[in-house]
């Protein structure tokens, strides 16, 4: 007590330092795991700045679009001249568009009558701005301007026009932190867009780009190729990942593994959209295992039926093949289940 | 009043960092505000409360904008220890020097935010992604802490002076 009382600037670092490390493991435990909640002084401190967040996002954004034009005058200008290339491009395709119009009115039509259920309809899409973005740690983190109030939970899906932009790691009532995909503990699943049989994964590679490997190692994938997500785990399919930029094969385990360079500059996205799921996903996931039980307890009591017809004296082959087929059917359909839940 | 402005000068960087600073983007590094802050309170005016103030804000920072709460301020705090200790040993005032601490002083922050970031998130990031970022950091963060030494010579000298006609 004496030398606390003699050296009271000494015990206070120590202190702190000893404050900030337990904060630092308690993040890297929540970060880790994402039933465990953010701490009520955490919560308060981001509820207390976010109104204030909002509001000098919106005044500095104006001078903070001016320097950075200045900045980046020369690319900017480059980007006008693409842009106007694009736009011709896009009024072509346009014209094009208005004529399958049609053709994809009879195909949802089609899906709804199948009762087909794609990520449109099993997420809420909650738009949001960017109120701040702050690149001075490792990764960048960005904060945006919806959060528990909107639907968001952590760990949702975060996508904008060009692709996948990342996922919440943080939420509150009215803002949510986002990690980008380049985020080395992000990994999701993915398909070429040019061959949907081709398979893999790919996580951020801690060098600001994306490295995975293919599921199969008999499959082969290009340069160029476009992977999107598959669908498999927690994620919605069909969202653009990012660009393969480089393709490697082990000679010894055949193993191919693949750089890719995500489709959306983190750092600048404005304006994102948020998946949060509305639950029409757990739902179709219990219907399936449901679904999957009935087709299985079917199956238990027709091959219960065909054994004691076997038994009796003359089953018919056909049956005994009904019920190996429905076997099969359901097991397949609850591994399905299974995986997707995954 | 010193007390005061110090916290002020402290919220403004605090609410650059998030909202302004990621505009100035210099081969991937920006200004860091607080670094700054932390840099300016040991090495130009030898200020315990306004290193203080950086690593409460840099909490503030991490709770915000950061995925590990308290990483930054504990950084802060070690390179102000480091600063505090060095700005006795050299010639601070020459802007040689200064630049050298600066980039030792970002040096440090960058490879604490590796190290932190490996240990406690078991990642596997590649520290040369985290060096590249250092040089563009390096060259905002002296022309912050240049123009902080500009004005603070120029107050003192202006204080001298009075002192000197009273």
């Amino acid at each position: 007590m004496r030398w606390i009382r003699e050296n009271a600037g000494k015990t206070l670092v120590i202190a702190v330092v000893i404050f900030m490390l337990a904060t630092v493991t308690m993040s890297a435990a929540r970060t880790e795991n994402d039933s465990i909640n953010d701490p009520v002084t955490e919560r308060a401190a981001q509820r207390l700045t976010a109104d204030a967040q909002v509001g000098f996002s919106k005044a500095f954004s104006s001078i903070g679009d001016f320097f950075s034009g200045v900045v980046h005058f020369r690319k900017y200008q480059n980007e006008n001249k693409d842009l106007k290339k694009e736009n011709a491009e896009l009024k072509e395709s346009l014209a094009q568009a208005q004529l399958d119009e049609k053709q994809l009115g009879e195909l949802k039509a089609l899906s709804e009558s199948l009762n087909y259920s794609d990520y449109a309809s099993s997420y809420d899409r909650v738009s949001a701005d960017v109120i701040s973005l702050d690149k001075s740690g490792v990764f960048g983190i960005i904060t945006v301007s919806a959060g528990k109030n909107d639907g968001v939970k952590k760990g949702s899906l975060v996508v904008n026009e060009d692709g996948l932009v990342g996922r919440v790691v943080s939420v509150t009532g009215s803002t949510a932190k986002v990690a980008g995909i380049i985020d080395s503990t992000m990994s999701v699943s993915f398909y070429d867009k040019s061959a949907s049989d081709v398979l893999g994964m790919v996580s951020g590679d801690g060098k600001g780009v994306l490295t995975g490997y293919l599921f199969d190692t008999q499959k082969t994938i290009t340069k160029g190729a476009v992977l999107m997500t598959s669908g498999l785990g927690n994620y919605p399919g069909g969202i653009e990942i990012g660009t393969v930029k480089k393709v490697n094969k082990d000679k010894s385990t055949g193993q191919v593994t693949v750089t890719a360079e995500p489709s959306v500059d983190f750092y600048s996205a404005k304006t994102v959209t948020i998946l949060a799921s509305n639950g029409s996903k757990e739902s179709s996931d219990k219907d399936k295992s449901a679904e999957a039980a009935k087709t299985e307890a079917d199956t238990s009591k027709t091959a219960q039926t065909a054994e004691s017809g076997s038994k009796g004296s003359q089953a018919s082959s056909s049956e005994k093949t009904t019920a190996s087929t429905n076997k099969e059917t359901a097991s397949k359909t609850s591994s399905e289940t299974s995986g997707s839940r995954k | 009043m010193r007390r005061l402005i110090t916290i002020i000068i402290s919220l403004v960087c605090f609410l650059l960092q998030g909202n302004l600073m990621h505009y100035f983007s210099i081969c991937g590094g920006i200004p860091n505000l607080l670094l700054a802050l932390t840099l300016y309170y040991t090495i130009i005016d030898d200020y315990r409360f306004g290193l203080g103030c950086a690593v409460a804000f840099g909490f503030l920072q991490d709770v915000c904008y950061g995925q590990l709460s308290g990483s930054s301020a504990l950084l802060y705090l070690a390179v102000g220890g480091l600063m505090l200790y060095l700005g006795r040993k050299v010639y601070a005032d020459n802007k040689l020097v200064l630049l050298l601490l600066t980039a030792l002083a970002v040096f440090v922050f960058s490879a604490g935010s590796w190290l932190i970031y490996i240990v406690f998130m078991q990642s596997d990031l590649s520290f040369l992604f985290v060096l590249k970022r250092v040089p563009g950091t390096v060259v905002w963060d002296y022309i912050v802490l240049f123009a902080a030494d500009v004005i603070y010579n120029r107050r003192h000298r202006s204080q001298g002076f009075l002192m000197h006609l009273n």
